[in-house]
């Protein structure tokens, strides 16, 4: 099922992408639906799905170079380090919400270089105004998202409140705790 | 392990650029549907919103396209009676019939907004008898054509099309004066927005800026005689100091790509066996 939510929502999030693009709009969907599902579901279907999008567009516009996948992992890079671990709130998913938003337009000016354009000014403009749609775009990925899984039984984006003892700073993984049982029959060194 | 990472991507790299145009085709053809379905869309709402002119000005519209339609009617008569004496004189000295052309009409489905002038995605493939290397034109107002690329990858019903724009389409451009021949997306001179770079001018030659290029037909896809655009540069050398051969200009092509929609696509027809007597 997750599978299955997962591939229906980024292909229709690169649809929305083309359709966009056919007037002119370069809008990173596809980026936003996958750090969704890095966030919701796990990391290495975030990435699987970031690699298979990027180059199905690439391949879709007929790009020289592959390019958009890493584009894609860069912005998912970006979004990852300015998440928090527990996040509660839409208001929390801005911040990596922006940090994908500029990186997909510094990515889009990559991807202009091979044609002898080089960067310019603009290129900041750019960066600057898609970090601030990706501070709305995430957070409202995150909400229409979210209602889906919830519909659907799946993980969400958002996640429930935790007290800090149980909250594991490294995210998802289980904290190992050793015990050390102490025989008090051995003897110590020295005795 | 990181040989091994370096195998891989070398493999999965040479992978891509093999199956690339054919994945490139598959992918297209995929979600054309879904692309067709916004065309649809949006050629329902241009229909609408003829509607929403009064009867004089539909009226006077209709007038002005029937004369432009006598005009171009008459033309092409007059086309004709030099295309029948051509082909007369050229039995005459038993030379090959001259190449004919038939046109495809075509429609931008698919354009990549960071690439926006470079290339673009229509709807017609293979099987309305497109070929790779085809020559795309668009039409000015006044009824001229005027070469927008070529075809690039052409799959079962899309075709990519590479424009002028695209550094890696390469094509002969003739001054439509003196006939002096360039290529275009070469020499030394970098891109701009609105300008592609043309090289190889012969260095010992003038020549005068805002001047017509045409095509050549040295290339088998494209008719001879197409609009490319208009000589904005040329570099400037003293020949006592120089002993450049060669010039690099800047070319503005004629194409709008801004808002282009429909093209045609030249096909060439083959002359049928026996038309000619050999070259």
């Amino acid at each position: 099922m997750k599978a299955a939510f997962l591939i229906t929502v980024t292909a229709l999030a690169m649809l929305a992408e083309l359709l966009a693009g056919n007037v002119g709009i370069y809008l990173p969907l596809t980026a936003y639906a996958v750090f969704y599902f890095t966030c919701s579901i796990s990391a290495a279907a975030g990435v699987a799905a970031a690699i298979v999008a990027g180059t199905v567009l690439d391949l879709i516009y007929g790009r020289t170079l592959l390019l958009t996948p890493l584009i894609l992992l860069a912005a998912l890079a970006a979004g990852w380090s300015l998440r928090r671990n527990q996040m509660e709130t839409l208001l929390e998913a801005a911040l990596p919400g922006m940090a994908i938003g500029a990186t997909a337009a510094l990515g889009a000016a990559a991807l202009r270089m091979p044609g002898g354009q080089p960067p310019s000014w603009l290129l900041l403009w750019q960066a600057v105004w898609f970090g601030s749609i990706g501070l709305l775009l995430l957070p409202l990925t995150v909400f229409v998202l979210d209602s889906a899984a919830r519909t659907l039984g799946l993980p969400e984006f958002l996640k429930e409140t935790r007290s800090r003892l149980n909250r594991n700073p490294l995210g998802s993984r289980p904290r190992r705790v050793r015990e050390r049982l102490v025989n008090p029959n051995r003897r110590k060194e020295g005795e | 392990m990181t040989a091994a990472a370096g195998v891989a991507l070398l493999i999965a790299y040479a992978g891509y650029r093999t199956l690339r145009p054919g994945a490139g085709r598959f992918f297209g053809d995929f979600f054309y549907p879904y692309l067709a379905v916004a065309r649809f869309a949006g050629d329902q709402v241009s229909n609408r919103s003829l509607l929403a002119y009064s009867r004089p000005e539909l009226a006077a519209q209709v007038e002005k396209l029937m004369a432009v339609n006598r005009r171009l009617s008459a033309e092409a008569a007059a086309a004709k009676e030099f295309e029948e004496e051509n082909l007369q004189l050229r039995r005459l000295l038993k030379l090959d019939p001259p190449a004919a052309w038939r046109y495809v009409a075509a429609e931008v489905i698919l354009r990549d907004p960071v690439l926006w002038n470079e290339h673009f995605t229509i709807d017609r493939g293979s099987r309305d008898g497109l070929t790779k290397g085809s020559a795309v034109i668009s039409v000015t107002p006044d009824g001229r054509p005027i070469l927008v690329g070529i075809l690039e990858n052409v799959g079962a019903r899309t075709s990519e099309v590479r424009t002028l724009f695209s550094p890696g389409l390469r094509l002969s451009a003739a001054l439509g004066t003196t006939g002096i021949t360039g290529i275009v997306n070469a020499g030394e001179r970098q891109p701009t927005s609105d300008h592609v770079p043309i090289g190889y001018l012969p260095s010992h030659l003038a020549y005068t800026l805002q001047e017509a290029l045409f095509t050549t037909g040295y290339e088998s896809g494209i008719p001879q005689g197409l609009k490319i655009g208009e000589l904005s540069a040329v570099e400037e050398v003293n020949p006592r100091y120089s002993n450049a051969l060669h010039l690099s200009g800047l070319l503005k092509p004629a194409a709008q790509l801004n808002s282009i929609r429909f093209l045609l696509i030249a096909e060439r027809v083959r002359p049928p066996a026996g038309a000619g007597g050999g070259r």
